[in-house]
């Protein structure tokens, strides 16, 4: 049970995580799962509320799953069509700090928000330079007025306020720095620096508020600190920053400087999950949507224990 | 001195016009990046003495459809295609209903080829697979037409992709059942065919894409989806929905593909039940015998179009249908 100590297990786990064999010098991180939230269609992201509540996008059932901090399902928002406060195949999620939920409602091409209370407040059909936005995810500024959308067509991120005001755009299809080819999750650090997936470029870009490039984290590989497919992306409030690759099922911690510093696993091995997803970082758990499984995967990650030195090596 | 002057000139002019080998090397490294965005074996940290993954993917995968390159599985396309770069979700929900996989084509079928290369590839093990349709590439066969929309090997416009191997379906064209896919918004990437299949997401036989009918026999269910009020009665000849006898090894079977009968899975056989598909071929108008007056039966004898029973199996037919096979009358 080393590294095992199950908190809740609030579902039966419906899918079997299993485990590949890898190159023995990876650093790799207990797992530690506490919790599983699960029956539902195409999860494709979470965020967590200042109430503590998961917030999980149940993408192909058209709408919210809702679940306490215990892993007890509350209530769901919205439901399928494209009328106010319904939704059509939404995909990213972002909550503000007073309460209010902010959905990409992919299919229907427009963004809603729904307040603390869970009612449809908003809808907000977007346009940056004349062309209609598809937004993929959403995540409010630390202040709860700006609101960051990735742009599925244009290859952007643009940032609108609360009230659907355009403000600022970067990125544009393109293989430099600071350009997208198919910008996926965001995410906001306490900072407000900005992390966006890029998805085919396969690294994950970090920018100031205003769009400045910062960082480049990742390149299309298959190492360890690289990515063959990343989608989603988290920041704790050590800033330690979360990536999982969907295609190769592995979620790697960097740290803050975007330096790899471990693989989730035990003992050298990767635990693989089901097509990982949109992740949430909160306190000490990690939230790991698994969209082909139905369910997302509650973790406490822990560092692998640094190594002993090697005997006779000078002090 | 002058001369001397234009043959530096000139050398440095084409020093700038050859291409620099970092920019040579770029422009490998980005084919490789393109590539390597689907074949994983091209980087060297999933293949060769350095390899060195975060978790092994195995090349050639044994997949439910036979074992196939991992840059064709369903794992690979769903990579890109859950919604984040492309969103084709629908495919992968309540598993796969769709055109057959992982089975050889059949015997009779003929794979188009061009200069010798079957253009319609198959997988490892032979079978039809996701990659028998689609490629991200221009068609490997050379002189093969270019990429054209979502990543089929030929553009569904007019039903071509689905003739090269069924060519004889396309008899359909110009007939009253060709609807030219109206019925789809996406219509010209679905083609003839789309307006009564879905290769992608049908839940009815024969990759039906349309709500079924009301019919006692599951093959009739499929006409009954449009023609739910036809034919009138009185001017129709009788159904027969079932067999008086047991009719196996009865002297009077069929020959699969002439006058179709089925059983209840909606299977062709020498024995089964008589359905509309019996007398009608959906695919094909009056091809021969008396075209015009007759357009719109798709009989598959349009000579004989009345009285057909007694046409095919002779006068006694008739009393051999009130007393074995009429639901209402028989004994």
């Amino acid at each position: 049970m080393r590294n095992r100590r199950i908190i809740r297990n609030l579902a039966p786990v419906s899918v079997l995580i299993t485990t590949l064999a890898v190159a023995a010098d990876m650093p790799t991180g207990s797992p530690n799962q506490t919790a599983v939230l699960d029956m539902l269609l195409m999860p494709s992201d979470v965020a967590i509320g200042s109430d503590g509540r998961a917030y999980v996008v149940d993408s192909r059932n058209h709408q919210v799953a809702v679940f306490d901090a215990n892993g007890v399902r509350v209530t769901s928002l919205g439901m399928m069509g494209g009328d106010n406060g319904q939704l059509l195949n939404p995909l990213g999620i972002g909550t503000a700090p007073n309460g209010d939920v902010w959905v990409a409602d992919r299919g229907n091409e427009r963004i809603v928000m729904f307040d603390a209370s869970g009612r449809p407040r908003q809808v907000l059909e977007l346009e940056a330079d004349g062309e209609k936005i598809v937004p993929v995810d959403i995540a409010v500024g630390p202040r709860g007025r700006e609101l960051f959308i990735t742009s599925n067509n244009t290859h952007q991120v643009v940032v609108f306020s609360t009230k659907g005001e355009f403000l600022r755009a970067w990125g544009g299809e393109g293989e430099d720095e600071g350009q997208f080819r198919y910008p996926a999750t965001i995410e906001i650090d306490s900072a407000g620096n900005v992390y966006v997936v890029d998805v085919i470029n396969a690294r994950v870009q970090k920018f100031d508020p205003v769009g400045t490039h910062l960082l480049t984290i990742g390149e299309l590989g298959g190492k360890a600190g690289t990515f063959y497919r990343p989608k989603g992306v988290a920041v704790d409030e050590a800033g330690n920053i979360y990536v999982s690759d969907s295609f190769l099922g592995v979620v790697q911690v960097f740290s803050p400087d975007g330096r790899l510093a471990y693989v989730i696993g035990e003992g050298g091995t990767a635990t693989v999950f089901d097509t990982p997803v949109g992740l949430a970082a909160s306190g000490k758990r990690l939230y790991v949507t698994q969209m082909l499984a139905g369910k997302v995967a509650v973790l406490e990650p822990q560092a692998p224990a640094p190594t002993a030195p090697e005997e006779g090596a000078a002090e | 001195m002058s001369v001397l002057r234009l043959m530096i000139v000139g050398a440095g002019l084409f020093l700038v016009m050859l291409p620099s080998q970092d920019r040579l090397r770029a422009e490998e490294a980005a084919d490789q990046f393109d590539c390597a965005a689907c074949h994983p074996m091209k980087i060297r940290d999933f293949k060769g003495r350095r390899a060195n993954p975060v978790t092994p993917v195995e090349e050639y995968p044994e997949l439910a459809t036979g074992k196939q390159d991992v840059a064709s599985t369903p794992a690979m396309c769903f990579s890109c295609h859950d919604g984040y770069v492309m969103d084709s979700r629908a495919m992968w929900e309540g598993g796969y209903r769709g055109h057959r996989l992982g089975m050889p084509p059949p015997a009779d079928m003929v794979i188009p080829e061009l200069d010798g290369t079957p253009e319609f590839k198959l997988n490892e093990d032979g079978n039809v697979y996701c990659g028998t349709c689609h490629s991200a590439h221009l068609s490997e066969a050379e002189g093969a037409p270019p990429k054209v929309e979502p990543f089929m090997r030929q553009s569904a416009d007019g039903g071509n992709i689905c003739s090269a191997c069924h060519a004889e379906k396309l008899a359909i064209e110009g007939s009253a059942h060709d609807k030219g896919g109206r019925r789809n918004k996406d219509f010209e990437s679905r083609g003839i065919c789309g307006y009564c299949h879905a290769p992608h997401g049908s839940d009815w036989p024969l990759m039906w894409a349309r709500d079924l009918g009301k019919a006692e026999l599951p093959v009739d269910q499929l006409c009954r989806s449009c023609h739910d009020d036809a034919p009138a009665p009185g001017d129709h000849p009788p159904q027969i929905v079932a067999w008086s006898q047991d009719v196996r090894g009865a002297i009077f079977t069929n020959t699969p593909g002439e006058m179709p009968v089925f059983d209840e899975q909606g299977r062709q056989g020498r024995v089964g039940n008589i359905g509309c598909a019996t007398c009608h071929d959906v695919h094909r108008e009056v091809a021969e015998g008396r075209a015009g007056d007759l357009r719109g039966l798709h009989l598959r004898m349009p000579e004989f179009v009345e009285p057909l029973c007694a046409d095919c199996h002779g006068p006694e037919s008739l009393f051999k249908y009130k007393f074995f096979h009429s639901k209402a009358s028989r004994r």
